[in-house]
């Protein structure tokens, strides 16, 4: 009898203990950091710490700390998400914090002297490094923090730009997204846009390249007057500024890399010169090949191209289902794609910087060869011939003859 | 076994079944389109924002290897999260519904795929509702080679609207219009006023109609814009000869073309009074039947116009404005016949002054006298501006509104 009472007992205890220990969870996170009191980032601009207008003279004042090591190198922008801004015209829906120094994450966290809440990069979307900052000591310092950070993400967009980058954070676009994320959705237009460099060229493909001490394109951005255009790419060789190169060599280059999905070929038409006609690429076909012949290495490209008549700016006299004027078409835009092509090629030999892979297609066909050369690489590398076969195929003329 | 087959394949069917309701695999959100509204071409030196200049506009262009820097593309697109003048209560004073992007180059297809370079989204065309063609534009080229983009590209409608402006287009795209509506299916609603509006010249004139003007070799019209200080009115045609661009007609003219060409469903004709003179009477029209007819005698080509309208007295001037007082309706209907007569010859004169066959003289000649055509279409060019048209009217007032 005893022991059945105290067996009652037992069971109502542990029944107890249960229950409490049920209703733990149900209160949620402990260490929880509600969303309204994360401050996100959504881009970063990198600029020269002396690059700045007397008017930024007395804001920049407040803008940084002393420092035990290191200069004022750098100055660190960060665009953080208004959370509840209203979509009115006038508002910007993010705001701009800035500080200089030289390393990126320690100006990080001493930037959270001017802002109430804890700053959060897992939402970062690009980084624009300005023309300036990134000539004084190459891509690798300024780069390593975010390759290095756990929190920020590979698929986040580099860009450079010729100007001042903070303005560009400062730029409030006009279809009323906040600004970062505009930025960085520019670049998802590449596949039918060649003159942007997006493909393979985010934050994490940047990081193998450099690791691998390969040559390498970021994006250019640019902004003039409240236009913000994403066109053209600067060049790196092994993490030092190179130059730039123009929409039309990254359009040749996109054609060997076949990293587009649409392009615009235009050329002057064959019989009316004063009008332009159009061809609109539908599928790419490209093969990149290395042939050695003795002591010669030179690489010979094919492309097969197959589209449409996009437009025809010339007399509406012109029948453009004649076979024979379509034949004289495809060789007239096969000339061209030629022409842009070995463009490109000039453009980067000129810049030393092997962005065409030459080097790794190489290595992968001929790792003979490779291996004697590849010491004196820079040097073969600016002199390496490419020949170039393009066939065009026009499949349609679009909606009207 | 058999059960155990015909469960395992029950199962099979099932998974299959559901693989269709996840959804369309590469669909794109309305939200993560832009919609383009209205296409505005300037020449390239033209059509700038305010404050910008020649030199400042490198970052609305691209590096060019083929023809020049030529036009001025700018395109009008949809903001979705603008709220517009319902959430303030009307009036237009929401923030705009639209932002416009610009591009230099020569092929439109070019500049609006390098456009992608200042859009976060992809830029869809099929809401187009205008596109707006600087003077500028037309009178360095002639219309096919700008269209020619617009009549192959399948994103494109027929039922777009092509306007003439004698400014600059841009500013019209850059409009918000007090309605609170979207600048460009504003502008393209204004067209829809036609059928009332006897000034507008938009029957039969948008980008399908303009195709097959073309396609036929005949002239082709198109309806002029005009902004200035905030306002915005469509008047008047642009006519070209075949598509080279010919000059303007005033809505006068607009009015005895479709007196002819029998568009409209409502015009107001105004006539001085027989009665009381000085004074004006104004007639709303509400039936109309016309009949164009071709004739030829030897060498001689002529056209003869039957005009038959009805309608209702609508507004009269004068000190004591009492119809009843008007015993002879005959000298009314006289007067507005020789209104109706006076315009259709204005309208007659100034197609013919520049050369544009507006009234359909040629192809009515072709399908009337097959013939004659065939002698004659090589020297048309020269024959028509000299063509006499002998028109009748015929006008019957009906009744005199809800007041005597």
């Amino acid at each position: 009898m005893v022991t059945m009472r105290y067996k009652g007992w037992h069971r109502r205890i542990v029944a107890a203990g249960l229950l409490l220990l049920f209703s733990l969870p149900v209160s949620g996170c402990w260490d929880r950091q509600e969303l309204q009191d994360r401050a996100m980032l959504l881009a970063i601009a990198i600029d020269a710490a002396d690059d700045k207008t007397a008017a930024e003279q007395s804001r920049t004042a407040v803008e940084k700390f002393p420092q035990p090591h290191g200069a004022k190198r750098y100055r660190v922008s960060n665009q953080v998400l208004k959370l509840g801004a209203s979509e009115e015209e006038e508002e910007s829906r993010t705001f701009v914090l800035s500080n200089t120094g030289q390393s990126i994450l320690e100006m990080g966290r001493d930037v959270s002297g001017q802002i109430s809440k804890v700053l959060w990069l897992e939402d970062l979307h690009v980084i624009i490094v300005s023309e300036e900052a990134v000539k004084i000591a190459g891509l690798q310092p300024i780069i390593d923090f975010f390759r290095r950070d756990q929190r920020i993400r590979w698929r986040s967009r580099l860009y450079i730009t010729p100007g001042k980058a903070r303005e560009l954070l400062e730029f409030k676009p006009e279809s009323g997204e906040p600004g970062g994320m505009f930025l960085e959705a520019i670049s998802r237009n590449h596949p039918k846009n060649t003159h942007v460099i997006a493909a393979r060229t985010d934050l994490g493909f940047i990081v193998q390249a450099l690791d691998n001490e390969a040559d390498v394109l970021v994006p250019r951005i640019e902004m003039q007057q409240k236009v913000v255009r994403v066109g053209g790419a600067a060049a790196f060789k092994r993490g030092k500024f190179a130059g730039y190169l123009d929409e039309y060599a990254v359009k040749g280059l996109k054609f060997i890399r076949a990293t587009e999905k649409s392009a615009i070929i235009a050329v002057r038409c064959p019989l009316h010169p004063e009008g332009l006609l159009v061809f609109e690429l539908f599928e790419h076909e490209t093969r990149l090949r290395p042939i050695v012949k003795g002591e010669q290495v030179f690489f010979q490209l094919d492309i097969n191209m197959t589209g449409n008549i996009g437009e025809i700016s010339c007399s509406r006299h012109h029948c453009s289902l004649d076979p024979e004027y379509r034949r004289k078409a495809e060789l007239l835009f096969a000339e061209e794609v030629r022409r842009n092509v070995l463009y490109a090629q000039e453009a980067c030999q000129e810049l030393g910087i092997d962005v065409l892979n030459f080097g790794f297609k190489l290595k992968a066909y001929q790792p003979k060869t490779w291996a004697k050369i590849k010491d004196r690489w820079d040097e073969i590398y600016p002199t390496v011939p490419m020949t170039v076969s393009v066939n065009v195929h026009i499949r349609n003329v679009g909606e009207h003859k | 076994m058999m059960d155990r087959l015909r469960k395992l394949l029950c199962a099979f069917l099932l998974l299959v079944f559901v693989l269709p309701l996840a959804g369309c695999w590469d669909r794109r959100e309305l939200q993560e389109r832009n919609l383009v509204l209205a296409i505005a071409l300037d020449l390239a030196d033209e059509g700038l924002k305010p404050g910008q200049s020649q030199e400042t506009v490198k970052a609305e262009t691209f590096v060019q290897p083929t023809g020049s820097k030529r036009y001025r593309l700018s395109l009008q697109i949809l903001k979705y999260e603008a709220k517009g003048a319902g959430s303030k209560g009307g009036g237009g004073q929401g923030a705009r519904k639209t932002f416009v992007l610009s591009n230099t180059g020569e092929s439109l297809f070019e500049m609006v795929r390098d456009m992608l370079g200042q859009s976060s989204r992809a830029l869809y065309f099929e809401h187009m509702q205008v596109v707006i063609i600087s003077e500028a534009v037309l009178r360095q080229t002639n219309l096919a080679p700008i269209l020619d983009f617009f009549f192959r590209d399948a994103e494109m409608r027929s039922r777009i609207r092509v306007y003439a402006t004698p400014g600059q287009a841009r500013p019209l795209l850059e409009f918000k219009p007090p309605t609170g509506e979207p600048g460009g299916i504003y502008l393209n609603n204004i067209a829809r006023n036609h059928v009332k509006n006897a000034h507008i010249g938009t029957a039969r004139t948008d980008l399908g109609h303009i195709i097959q003007a073309l396609d036929n070799d005949a002239d082709v019209i198109m309806p002029r814009i005009d902004i200035q200080d905030e306002v915005v009115k469509i008047r008047g045609l642009a006519v070209f000869r075949r598509d080279r661009f010919g000059g303007y007609l005033d809505e006068y003219a607009v009015q005895g073309i479709r007196f002819v060409r029998g568009t409209e469903r409502g015009a107001i004709i105004t006539a001085p009074c027989p009665v009381h003179p000085g004074e004006i009477l104004a007639l709303e029209l509400v039936k109309h039947e016309t009949k164009l007819t071709p004739h030829v005698a030897g060498d001689d080509i002529y056209f003869t116009l039957d005009i038959n309208m009805t309608g209702n007295l609508s507004e009269v001037h004068g000190a004591q404005p009492n119809t009843y007082d008007y015993k002879n309706k005959d000298a009314l209907e006289q007067a507005f016949a020789q209104e109706v007569l006076a315009n259709v010859s204005y309208a007659v004169r100034q197609s013919q002054t520049v050369g544009c066959d507006t009234l359909y003289f040629g192809s009515k000649l072709k399908a009337h006298e097959p013939e004659t055509w065939k002698r004659v279409k090589e020297r048309w060019d020269e024959i028509y501006p000299a063509i006499s048209l002998y028109t009748s009217v015929n006008v019957r007032i009906r009744n005199i509104g809800v007041h005597r």
